[in-house]
């Protein structure tokens, strides 16, 4: 295992043509098929570019366009061939592929084309972005971050990252992790350019995110930051996701829910809490997963561990963090998967050495998990959509199977750290 | 100040033309090209199909700018015939004027219904006149009518009562001087599409009358048998799947020989618990098959719960078919959307639990026939389209257009969807929170302790 069998070039190179021939099989099936290949989210970004452009409106005029009008921007090419932004998606999806191996080549990792081909092979990360979703460009901000920051340049990795902030809020998380490295730097070596560079970073991302956000918001008004953000942020989405959070707040909303709350019979009392009584789930939701992910970086950098390295602790606490963000996130989505995945190549020495140890089952174990949570969640979610049939209480025990799983596969990475 | 009437108007329907030009009637005659009316009208031996005695009133209403019909149908189920297209054309028509029925109260109790009215007309102070002595017999009980019909529209009040032909066993005699007009119609079916409206509306002050001649198209049996037309409703999952299948092997214009520059239209009268989403790829990528042209809603929240949505109840989508050639004999196209659920319905649910909720679909041609002056629509019956169609294809305002509607097909389909068991709620809210909890201690712990562990463990192989 530990010889290379094949080298980056190559690797790119398959990478590439498998792209390319699923953005063709895509162009085909959406002709001839009424089940279309083509994410419902690149019409809108298309949607949001024609509205732009050939109609002289605002790119949300598109209804559901929630994104910064820089995405509407990206898709530009596509005023000449619809299918140019995919091509875009996917050169971002390669270009994320050459950054995961020069991160991982600079961290000293032993595996850095396995280590990539987690990310260029991964069959989930080929769909999305041949399917025309987004999510690459996210990556790709956030792989060219680290990359500038771990070569030292936090003055362009600070606005790689003020950028990416702009582009989806919740980069902004990994402002504590980034913090945690500085301090943990000059708690061991007692050098104040540490915390210059902290303050460095810290003002020159602020200021990058304030303001391109600002020029944005010159153009586009009060309704870009509505849609971009703001919406966000009040979003509870009543139709059926992987959150555990998902049914409480569906039926919460629901008037024979809220009647029986307000006319309450026959409350339970327990101590001092009422059993019987609808909480702020809404507002309450957001508490454990603002703690966990405050309080893991903190506590895997100030903690000792396996990794010696800062660097490769500050991208595993990264990734580690983003996967808390996403699973007990009030809604998570497929796409939201490509947020942790992007880091996933980072633990390649781990697998590998569980590899060479002979721990198969163990990192089976980790797969299915992984994979039949979301299998089983999406077998009752299938019943659901698919079938009507009422499966709302075992959509909820998948929900939580969902999210105890992933809380273990979290757990075992954590031991990678 | 008393409101007093303003018009008033007798209507009588026929069948048959011979009921109206009997050779021993006494009460029209026939010189050459004059008709002469008597005073009275003896109505024993024609028997007309329906008498309508409408009275309008031109008031000022308080508290609603609406236009607003209510409508009460008597306890004795008279059935029409159904060939009776006179009749809704007369309910929907008025004074000249269509009704844009944008709110209907419905009263399911008669008594309650006449009261109101009652009410109402001593509020206004609202002098009935040749229908007050029916009125007072009705609020007393005794008397009989078909339908009761209070119509408001543009602060004018239209009070209807409608008789139906069996209640005149005896000889009745009524007082033309009492109306300011007396239409008399009767209609003859020309051929198997079109009938033909022909009377006249008299009026005794002035001794004036005035003919009618107008066509009314029925081709909805018809041409659904024909099957040159078909939609299907199909629900297996949430999203109820619509398929609209034009035959291809007919030629419209065998079956209507008058039909002429026609556009075909599939119209969806959808309830907010759903939603037609026109940013679907169906319906965007196969908009040369039909297009979405219109919606009633300018914004419909494709997020938004049904219960917070209070900008609308129903809304309509309209959608045209592309290159509608009335000779398609080659044209043979399928056509396929969803209908998205609103997830949360705030209908209650059923023992099931599942909740549900009815849709209604139109499909018709619109034709344009500048050969006739005045070609009414069969459509007009369906007033439940409230003023959506009426404005769109049957604006009587817009006398260039010379338009009718045939229907190809009509139907109401019901939506059922999963209702949660809202008992569950607290048990589900609380195992939330308890997995919640359990997995951050979990982890917390997995951090606090197993790590230590196991880097120590690993230090230990080390050495």
């Amino acid at each position: 295992m530990s010889s290379v069998m094949i080298n980056f070039k190559g690797l790119f190179i398959i990478s590439a043509i498998v792209r390319l021939v699923l953005l063709f099989y895509g162009i085909y099936q959406d002709e001839h098929s009424v089940l279309k290949y083509t994410d419902i989210d690149y019409y809108v970004f298309y949607d949001s570019l024609i509205s732009l452009v050939q109609k002289n409106g605002s790119p949300y005029d598109r209804d559901t366009f929630r994104y910064t009008p820089l995405l509407t921007y990206v898709m530009y090419p596509c005023l000449w061939n619809i299918h140019l932004g995919k091509v875009l998606f996917i050169t971002f999806d390669l270009l994320c592929g050459v950054y995961i191996h020069k991160i991982l080549k600079k961290t000293n990792t032993k595996y850095p084309v396995y280590g990539t081909a987690l990310w260029l092979l991964n069959p989930m990360v080929i769909a999305i972005s041949t399917r025309g979703n987004a999510e690459s460009i996210m990556s790709l901000l956030m792989l060219l971050c680290i990359y500038l920051f771990i070569n030292k340049s936090y003055t362009l990795s600070a606005i790689v990252y003020g950028l990416s902030i702009h582009f989806k809020i919740y980069p902004i998380i990994y402002c504590i992790p980034f913090s945690c490295y500085f301090i943990n730097k000059y708690m061991k070596t007692k050098q104040f350019k540490f915390i210059i560079n902290w303050v460095l970073f810290g003002f020159v991302s602020l200021s990058a995110l304030i303001s391109i956000t600002y020029v944005v918001y010159k153009k586009f008004g009060n309704e870009f930051l509505e849609h971009t953000y703001f919406y966000h942020m009040i979003r509870s989405d009543h139709r059926h996701n992987f959150s555990v959070w998902n049914m409480v707040l569906y039926m919460e909303q629901i008037p024979q829910v809220i009647k029986q709350d307000v006319f309450l019979v026959n409350n339970k009392k327990y101590g001092f809490f009422e059993i019987n009584k609808i909480l702020n789930n809404k507002s309450l939701s957001t508490l454990p997963q603002l703690f966990i992910c405050t309080i893991v970086p903190i506590m895997l950098f100030f903690k000792k561990t396996n990794s010696s390295n800062s660097l490769e602790k500050l991208i595993k606490a990264i990734a580690i963090q983003t996967m808390l963000f996403v699973h007990f996130n009030k809604v998570i989505t497929s796409q939201y998967f490509i947020w942790y995945l992007t880091y996933l190549p980072f633990f390649v020495d781990y697998f590998i050495e569980k590899f060479n140890d002979k721990k198969y089952f163990e990192l089976i174990k980790l797969a299915i998990i992984w994979i039949s949570s979301q299998g089983v969640w999406l077998l009752f979610g299938f019943m659901l959509e698919f079938q009507n049939k009422n499966v709302f209480v075992e959509l909820f025990v998948a929900g939580c199977f969902m999210l105890i799983g992933n809380v273990y596969v979290i757990s075992k990475l954590i031991e990678a750290v | 100040m008393s409101n007093q009437i303003v018009n008033s108007r007798l209507s009588i329907l026929y069948f048959n033309k011979s009921y109206l030009y009997t050779e021993d009637h006494t009460v029209i005659e026939q010189d050459d090209q004059d008709i002469l009316f008597k005073n009275n009208l003896i109505i024993k031996d024609i028997e007309p199909t329906d008498v309508y005695y409408q009275e309008r009133y031109n008031i000022k209403i308080n508290n609603t700018h609406s236009n607003v019909k209510f409508t009460y149908k008597g306890n004795d189920k008279f059935k029409y015939n159904t060939d009776n297209i006179l009749k809704p054309l007369f309910l929907e028509s008025g004074f000249n004027k269509y009704v844009f029925q944008q709110n209907n109260t419905r009263f399911d109790n008669e008594h309650e219904f006449i009261n109101n009215i009652k009410e109402f007309i001593n509020e206004y102070n609202i002098h009935l006149s040749m229908i007050d002595e029916m009125f007072q017999k009705l609020s007393n009980g005794q008397g009989f009518y078909d339908t009761i019909e209070l119509t408001i529209m543009n602060d004018k009040l239209l009070l209807q009562i409608t008789y139906p032909q069996h209640i005149f066993e005896e000889e009745k005699i009524i007082d033309l001087n009492n109306f300011s007009d007396t239409g008399m119609f009767f209609t003859t079916k020309e051929n198997k599409l079109d009938t033909n409206v022909q009377g006249m509306i008299y009026k005794l002050n002035e001794n004036k009358f005035q003919k009618t001649n107008f066509y009314i198209s029925l081709y909805e049996n018809d041409l659904t048998e024909m099957e040159l037309f078909d939609l299907k409703f199909h629900q297996d999952g949430i999203h109820p799947d619509i398929f609209v299948t034009t035959q291809g092997s007919k030629d419209l214009k065998t079956y209507n020989p008058y039909a002429n520059n026609c556009n075909r239209y599939l119209l969806l009268d959808v309830p907010k618990q759903a939603f037609v989403n026109k940013f679907d790829n169906q319906i965007k990528f196969d908009d040369k098959n039909w297009k979405l042209v219109d919606i009633s809603e300018e914004s419909i929240d494709l997020e938004a719960p049904d219960y917070k949505i209070d900008s609308y109840g129903n809304a309509y989508y309209l959608f045209k078919k592309e290159n509608f050639d009335l000779a398609h004999v080659n044209d043979v196209s399928d056509f396929k959307f969803n209908l998205h659920n609103r997830y949360i319905d705030s209908a209650f649910a059923n023992q099931k639990n599942y909740s549900h909720f009815e849709f209604e679909y139109f499909a018709f041609d619109h034709c344009k026939d500048v050969s006739r002056d005045f070609i009414m629509t069969p459509f007009n019956q369906k007033s439940h389209l409230g003023g959506y169609y009426v404005k769109n294809f049957a604006n009587p305002s817009l006398k260039t257009q010379n338009t009718y509607t045939n229907l190809l097909k009509h139907g109401k389909e019901v939506i059922e969807i999963p209702y949660p068991n809202t008992s569950n709620f607290y048990k589900i809210q609380a195992s939330t929170w308890l997995v919640v909890f359990l997995s951050i201690s979990y982890l917390l712990k997995k951090i606090v302790f197993s790590n230590k562990k196991k880097t120590i463990k690993k230090d230990k192989k080390k050495h």
